[in-house]
């Protein structure tokens, strides 16, 4: 798991879930998006994975809409 | 709660050129993204920069669209300059292509291209937000009223960038935001300096960029410029991601980096 202070992270979805639940403690939280990628930044750590994607919809999505709601 | 998609098309290979092949397997992409249930898709535009983004996101979002069924999209901040350029050129009439009546879409909503009946004229859509507003009011278009999905933000927020700088802009300077329709509309509104604080616009840093690319002169005002973004969001972003790793903490951008083609990171 990346430094929670970091402008960066690489997170699992599980990881993810938690830091938004974090954020969303302090601030109200409508909407969140992952970028896509950054400079220097691995293909299998950014959007333009298909696995990516698929965690992100599959995976921390219905978490978060679980544990926040729709 | 909703979870999105932020979207940059930058490319991370030299590779994934040529264009066309690159935007296709994004557009796929994001097909799948939209199968598997995000709710949202955000792109934004840049310009000047060799390994790809986006240059225009209007156009891509209006591809996206025709392929996706639910997810919504959005778009970063765009360069309003370029926006009213091209709003323009089309009010000109110099170039009209879209506007000719045997060009028109056939679909159910075409209030980009036509009024809406039934509604007073200082009720007709001017942005894509009134339009929707103006459209559920019309009964004679109430099938406009039934085409999802809304406007995320309403009304749509245009931000212009001003950078000030307390000695002219020659060292850059602090960085503030201000809500302006219209980029040199936000010069009346800055308030005196005593150091005789001056202002620029997008116009300004992308003719400077131009010039400078077309190799005419070395900007100090595009330098100045770039160097008041890398210290109020660039450098502190890239110095915060290369905490505690052995990359060093990239330089301010100045006049010499950019003689030697090297603009810094984005």
């Amino acid at each position: 798991m990346g430094d929670a202070g970091a402008f960066f992270m690489v997170l699992t979805p599980g990881e993810a879930a938690d830091f938004l639940r974090g954020v969303a403690t302090r601030i109200p939280l409508e909407e969140t998006s992952s970028g896509a990628a950054s400079r220097a930044c691995p293909r299998n750590v950014s959007i333009s994975s298909k696995r990516h994607v698929e965690l992100l919809c599959t995976e921390l999505r219905p978490v978060w809409s679980r544990d926040v709601g729709p | 709660m909703r979870i999105g998609l932020y979207l940059d098309m930058r490319i991370l290979r030299s590779g994934d050129a040529p264009w066309a092949r690159h935007y296709g397997r994004w557009i796929e992409l994001i097909e799948e993204a939209d199968r598997l249930g995000t709710d949202s898709i955000w792109l934004s535009e840049h310009h000047f920069f060799e390994d790809g983004y986006l240059a225009h996101p209007l156009v891509f979002a209006a591809a996206v669209a025709t392929r996706t069924k639910r997810a919504r999209i959005g778009t970063a901040v765009m360069f309003a300059g370029v926006e009213a350029g091209r709003a323009a050129r089309r009010g000109s009439g110099a170039r009209r292509p879209y506007q000719r009546r045997s060009a028109r879409p056939r679909g159910r909503c075409r209030l980009p291209l036509t009024r809406v009946r039934g509604v007073r004229r200082r009720h007709q859509p001017a942005a894509t937000s009134s339009s929707k507003r103006a459209c559920g009011r019309s009964a004679s278009f109430g099938a406009c009223a039934r085409s999802p999905p809304a406007p995320v933000q309403d009304p749509l927020p245009w931000w212009g960038r001003v950078l000030l700088s307390p000695r002219g802009g020659a060292d850059g300077g602090p960085s503030r935001e201000w809500p302006a329709a219209a980029i040199p509309r936000a010069r009346p509104l800055l308030p005196r300096r005593p150091g005789g604080g001056r202002a620029s616009g997008l116009r300004g840093t992308v003719r400077a960029a131009l010039e400078h690319r077309a190799g005419r002169r070395p900007s100090s005002r595009l330098a100045a410029d770039l160097r008041a973004y890398s210290r109020t969001r660039g450098i502190r972003t890239v110095a915060t991601w290369s905490k505690g790793t052995d990359r060093p903490v990239p330089p301010p951008v100045d006049p010499s980096m950019m003689r030697a083609g090297r603009l810094g990171d984005g």
